[in-house]
């Protein structure tokens, strides 16, 4: 019994001969905000793959909360707790901005077909339920006045923290966070960095990818500078933007 | 009058099965040409069960849905590995080889020379007979297929089938175990084609394998194409569309010989125009293209 | 046993050109030309009507239904691919926009022709010789001969000149093959030509052979795209081990099964591989969508 929240253990995977992982691991502590930062081509959105089941590792393990979840289908990786959201930005862009949430939620009855045909009322009831938590989260997002809108209709900056939302709909508890702030403008990034911060307290651990050293430093509890498929250096924010070996791999 | 009705009948069968083959193609995005083989086995079971073994159309119906709806998760199984337009290659495999069962299976399906004297139905004791009694079943038929597709795409389900359509990455990642759904979507497509395929055994009375061909599938594709796919009515205007326009040809007086052709090379021509033009359709949501996640 | 060797080899000669002029195609645009069985059927009724309507010799009719079938190929693409292409179909739209097509050309030949079976050429072809105990006609003879001639000239004339890099530049990576000069058009243009070209030809071959009916390109073209993908990356090898697979495989289920279940043995095998192995026997993976 570890306590860790999600653990990772010795992870292989090669490309056509090219070590995207080589041996990495590492673990998440409960309520904790961990950045995960690197070079491209580092690993970084491979290890997200592969704990997120849609990639399956060469060798090494994935443990969440202790039970070992290593080669599971990503549907019910989902399904146990760990969200994560894509550097290039996953929506459904022809349905609206609710729609997406709504579809987020889990072990919703009305997606079972039975249920559809035959407890039409039990699917209605926590369709309304969830769709009062959608609204919810939407107007603390600040994404409210969208809701009807389709979601191709919302501004990259917007898209980015409607993925966010989805994540909280899906009420886990490991987010992975692949660039949420990448690319976008100041105000939004302030937002969804605010939304990250404030994930810990509602029960939730986050792995944060992140190019933006600022927004790193500002958010995260500790942080894995991770090289060529390796972990380079982990520590406080502090810490690792000091060490002299991630220096140099940013001046390489 | 009786032509009439003979015309409504059958857009009333295609409507069914274009609805049906609307919710595998249009609203969860598996384009599939092999409908037609839905529509064969449905029409061959209840035949087969009728002269046979002379059980009520109820039952065969029953079970043309139940056979005609494993057949459906046969040719959703591929679509888990394969992409789109490899899947459809797939499909028209499957459209073929059960053609070619139908054709060569001599004796049991009769092969080339087809089932004839399908008796008439009975339900709850009333016989049907007339062209108008067909018209009020076929017309029940429709309604509830399209009852039964509305309640589905306005479902929890339905969003999931939009979702596995518009990014099934996506949607794996929302938790939803994608290869349960288009095989589930798949057996009910082909469970109410079947429907359409019983309705139109008793009708016509005598079936054969060259009603369900791979021109057939690829003309219940262009009904739902043309009328736009991913859309409730829109096969439904289709079916309309494309039953009837072939039909005004007679009036303009072709030799019959050459009918048949001017026919397909009507919706052949439409299909190629709208592709080009608007490959949503009159009406529809979906145009067979796969965004790019990230534009 | 001879004669079982003889009929694979031809069967396996057809299935091979009508795969090679399919392939040309499909690895460079990159999705399922369907009309391309109405080229095939084309490339015999032209033969037809050049020779019987307008009285040509035989070999002027030979040369210009071929040519007539590279321009309709060549047409198809300009007149309706090229634009969807510009306007951003995919490779599913154009598929479905091929069957269309396809479904147009085939009625359009029904109509011209009629659909009862047409012969042309005499005996001349159809006097059969006797090899090594085995029985074979002048045309399967030169079926088989021209099947030797494509490999060689696709081997060492295409895939190692400058067209056939172009042709694979383009097919490898459309963006990549713009930038570096490549004529993205003029490359699928010349892959079009050379694949109707050839698909006529194997249309002709055939009329000489059994008749021409107006839906005989269909069957041809199906057995020609389960063989590029069982041979999986449209190399010359690849799609002639296939070929002779599926005939062998062909054969086998008519002597045990009947002949009427050949088609049937073909797409199981269709089946099989792509459930299986969608690679094909010498191909790379076909990867759904990247995460």
């Amino acid at each position: 019994m570890s306590g860790e929240m999600l653990e990772v253990r010795g992870l292989e995977k090669r490309f056509d001969g090219v070590r995207a992982l080589a041996g990495f691991s590492c673990s998440l502590r409960p309520g904790e905000i961990l950045g995960l930062i690197g070079p491209n081509g580092a690993g970084k959105t491979t290890l997200f793959n592969v704990v997120s089941g849609f990639i399956a590792a060469n060798s090494g393990k994935v443990f969440f909360k202790d039970k070992d979840i290593t080669g599971a289908s990503p549907y019910r990786i989902t399904n146990r707790g760990i969200s994560r959201t894509f550097q290039n930005l996953r929506l459904i862009r022809q349905i609206s901005v609710l729609d997406n949430v709504l579809l987020s939620f889990q072990d919703q009855p009305g997606e079972k077909l039975r249920n559809v045909f035959f407890n039409w009322r039990k699917s209605r009831e926590r369709e309304n339920a969830n769709r009062e938590e959608a609204i919810g989260l939407l107007e603390e997002t600040g994404l409210a006045h969208k809701a009807g809108d389709p979601a191709e209709e919302l501004s990259y900056g917007q898209q980015k923290l409607l993925s966010l939302v989805c994540c909280l709909a899906a009420k886990s508890e490991v987010l992975l966070l692949d660039e949420p702030v990448a690319g976008i403008a100041p105000e939004m990034t302030e937002r969804i960095l605010a939304t990250i911060r404030g994930l810990p307290s509602r029960g939730r651990s986050v792995i944060l990818i992140e190019h933006n050293l600022d927004a790193v430093m500002q958010v995260c509890d500790r942080v894995i500078f991770m090289d060529a498929g390796a972990k380079v250096s982990e520590g406080t924010p502090e810490e690792v933007r000091n060490d002299p070996r991630v220096i140099e791999a940013y001046i390489d | 009058m009786e032509y009439l009705l003979h015309i409504l009948i059958l857009i009333g069968i295609y409507v069914i099965l274009s609805v049906s083959l609307n919710l595998i193609a249009g609203y969860t995005g598996l384009l599939s040409i092999a409908h037609a083989a839905f529509f064969g086995v449905g029409a061959y079971v209840a035949a087969l069960m009728a002269l046979k073994l002379h059980s009520p159309f109820l039952i065969n119906i029953l079970c043309a849905i139940i056979l005609s709806g494993l057949v459906g998760a046969l040719v959703g199984i591929p679509s888990l590995r394969i992409r789109d337009d490899y899947f459809v290659i797939a499909t028209f495999a499957f459209q073929v080889i059960t053609f070619s069962v139908l054709n060569n299976w001599i004796s049991f399906t009769g092969g080339p020379m087809g089932l004839p004297g399908i008796p008439q139905p009975t339900i709850f004791g009333l016989r049907i007979s007339s062209h108008g009694g067909f018209l009020v079943l076929v017309g029940v038929f429709c309604a509830l297929t399209l009852c039964v597709t509305q309640r589905i795409v306005r479902s929890p389900f339905g969003r999931v089938l939009k979702a596995i359509r518009e990014d099934e990455v996506f949607a794996q990642s929302a938790g939803k175990n994608i290869a349960a759904y288009k095989v589930l979507v798949f057996m009910l497509g082909a469970g109410m084609a079947a429907v359409a395929g019983v309705v139109y055994a008793y009708y016509i009375s005598f079936i054969d394998p060259t009603s369900f061909t791979v021109m057939e599938s690829i003309f219940i594709v262009s009904i739902v194409i043309i009328g736009g796919a991913g859309s409730l009515w829109g096969p439904v205007v289709g079916a309309i569309v494309l039953v009837t326009l072939p039909e005004l040809l007679r009036f303009v007086g072709l030799p019959s010989a050459v009918a048949a052709n001017v026919r397909q090379i009507l919706y052949g021509g439409l299909l190629v125009a709208f592709m080009m033009w608007r490959p949503r359709g009159f009406l529809g949501e979906y145009a067979f293209q796969r965004e790019e996640a990230g534009k | 046993m001879a004669q079982i060797i003889v009929n694979i080899l031809f069967s396996a000669s057809t299935i091979f050109l009508v795969s090679i002029s399919f392939s040309l195609i499909f690895s460079t645009a990159r999705f399922f030309h369907f009309a391309h069985a109405a080229v095939i059927t084309f490339g015999a009724y032209g033969c037809f009507a050049f020779s019987q309507w307008l009285a040509l010799p035989m070999s002027v009719s030979v040369a210009i239904a071929a040519a007539a079938g590279t321009l309709i190929g060549w047409c198809l693409e300009w007149a309706i691919y090229r634009p969807m292409r510009r306007n951003g179909a995919s490779p599913l739209i154009l598929l479905l926009a091929s069957l269309g097509l396809y479904i147009v050309l085939q009625n359009g030949i029904s109509m011209l022709f009629g659909d009862d079976t047409k012969v042309i050429g005499g005996s001349a072809v159809a006097r059969s010789f006797g090899i090594l105990g085995a029985r074979i006609t002048g045309i399967q003879l030169t079926v088989i001969g021209v099947a030797v001639a494509v490999y060689f000239a696709k081997v060492f004339l295409v895939d190692r000149t400058r067209i056939g890099l172009a042709l694979r530049a383009v097919a490898d990576s459309p963006e990549l093959s713009k930038v570096s000069g490549i004529e993205f058009d003029k490359t699928m243009g010349i892959a079009f030509c050379l694949g109707s070209l050839l698909a006529s030809a194997i249309g002709l071959l055939r009329a000489f052979d059994v008749g021409m009916t107006p839906t005989m390109g269909l069957p041809m073209l199906l057995l020609g795209v389960v063989a590029v993908v069982l041979g999986g990356n449209g190399k010359a090898l690849g799609i002639a081990v296939a070929s002779i697979l599926l005939a062998s495989f062909q054969q086998l289920a008519a002597w045990q099964l009947g002949t009427r279940w050949e088609e049937t043995t073909a797409f199981l095998l269709l089946l099989a591989f792509l459930l299986c192995r969608p690679q094909g026997i010498l191909g790379r993976p076909l990867r759904k969508a990247e995460v």
